[in-house]
C-alpha cells in the first residue's frame, strides 16, 4: 500500500477537518455561543427582577433618610414609578414632596429651590413662597 | 460516519452552549437600583412601614400648605386608610380635622373621639393643647393654622 496517495492520516493523528467540517463546527461554535449567551442575559434578567413595591419601599426609606443623603441616591427612576401609580390629584403633590426631599435627582440648592416653587404653583395653592416651603423642607414656622 | 460527524458537532455546539451562559449572566448583569438592597433586607412589617410612609408624606405636605377644599378630601381619605391598630396616626388626623372645622359642636365631637383614642392626651388638657398646637405650627395657611377657642377657653369639653 502507498501511503503518500492515502487520504487517510498516519495511524495516532487526527486529521485536520475539511473546509465543509470546518464551516460545520464553526457554525455549532457560533449557534452554541449565541444561544448561551441568550440563556445566561435571560436567567441574569430574571434575577435582578424588582418587587412590584420595591419603588415605594426605596422612596420611603430615603424619605426617612432625608437631606442630604436622599440627595445623592439618584432614586429618580422609582419617583416616576410611585408617582405614576398615584391618584392624579396625590401626583402633584408627591412631586412637590420628592423635590422638597431631594429624590431624583442631585441638583444643586438653587435649581432645586426653583423646581419646589413650579411644583408648588402648578398645585394652585395659595402659597408657594420661600418662608412656606422652607417648612416642607423641614425648616419650619420660622 | 455521518451520524458521528453530527454527534461530534452537536458536542461542541453544546460546550459553547455551556460555556457562553456565564458569559451571558455577565453581560446582562446591570448594578442594583439604588437601596434595593437594603429594602430587601427587612422584614415584612418594616417593608409595609415603609411603603405607608410615602402615602403620609403626602398628606403631611398637603397638611402644611393645601387649601381647605384638598386638605379635607384628603383628611377623610387616610383616615378610612389608617387602621385602628395606629391609633397615634389616627389622633393626628383627628386633630387636624379638628382643627379645619369651624363648627365648635364639631371640633367637640371630634376631640371626644380624640379622648377615646388616645386617653392619656386628654388626661392632662396641656398635652391636647400641645399637640394641637404642634399641628397649627405645621400648617402654613388657614385654615388649621391657629388653635380653636375650645381650645383656648379654660374649660375642655369632651
Amino acid at each position: 500500500m502507498d501511503g503518500a496517495t492515502s487520504p487517510q492520516a498516519p495511524s495516532g493523528t487526527i486529521a485536520p477537518p475539511g473546509p465543509r467540517k470546518r464551516r460545520q463546527l464553526g457554525l455549532a461554535l457560533g449557534l452554541g455561543l449565541a444561544l448561551g449567551v441568550g440563556v445566561g442575559v435571560a436567567l441574569s434578567a430574571r434575577t435582578r427582577q424588582d418587587d412590584p413595591m420595591g419603588p415605594r419601599w426605596r422612596i420611603g426609606l430615603a424619605l426617612q433618610m432625608g437631606r442630604p443623603t436622599a440627595t445623592t441616591l439618584n432614586l429618580g427612576e422609582d419617583v416616576a414609578q410611585v408617582k405614576g401609580a398615584l391618584s392624579k390629584e396625590k401626583q402633584g403633590i408627591f412631586e412637590l414632596v420628592a423635590v422638597a426631599h431631594g429624590l431624583g435627582s442631585g441638583e444643586g440648592s438653587a435649581q432645586a429651590k426653583e423646581q419646589l416653587e413650579t411644583a408648588c404653583r402648578r398645585l394652585s395653592w395659595p402659597r408657594c413662597d420661600a418662608e412656606a416651603l422652607r417648612a416642607l423642607t423641614g425648616g419650619g414656622k420660622p | 460516519m455521518r451520524a458521528k460527524n453530527a454527534k461530534r458537532i452537536a458536542l461542541w455546539a453544546g460546550i459553547a452552549f455551556l460555556l457562553a451562559i456565564p458569559l451571558g449572566v455577565g453581560l446582562g448583569r446591570t448594578p442594583p437600583r439604588p437601596l434595593r438592597l437594603e429594602t430587601e433586607s427587612l422584614t415584612p412589617g418594616e417593608r409595609a412601614t415603609l411603603a405607608q410612609s410615602v402615602d403620609e408624606a403626602v398628606y403631611d405636605a398637603a397638611w402644611q400648605l393645601a387649601p381647605f377644599g384638598t386638605i379635607s378630601s384628603l383628611l377623610l381619605e387616610e383616615l378610612a386608610q389608617v387602621p385602628e391598630t395606629r391609633p397615634g396616626r389616627r389622633t393626628v388626623l383627628l386633630m387636624r380635622a379638628a382643627l379645619i372645622s369651624d363648627n365648635p359642636e364639631g371640633q367637640s365631637a371630634i376631640f371626644s373621639q380624640i379622648c377615646g383614642l388616645s386617653p392619656a392626651l386628654c388626661e392632662h388638657r396641656e398635652l391636647l393643647v400641645e399637640a394641637a398646637r404642634t399641628e397649627t405650627k405645621l400648617r402654613q395657611v388657614g385654615p388649621g393654622n391657629r388653635l380653636p377657642l375650645i381650645l383656648l377657653g379654660e374649660h375642655h369639653h369632651d
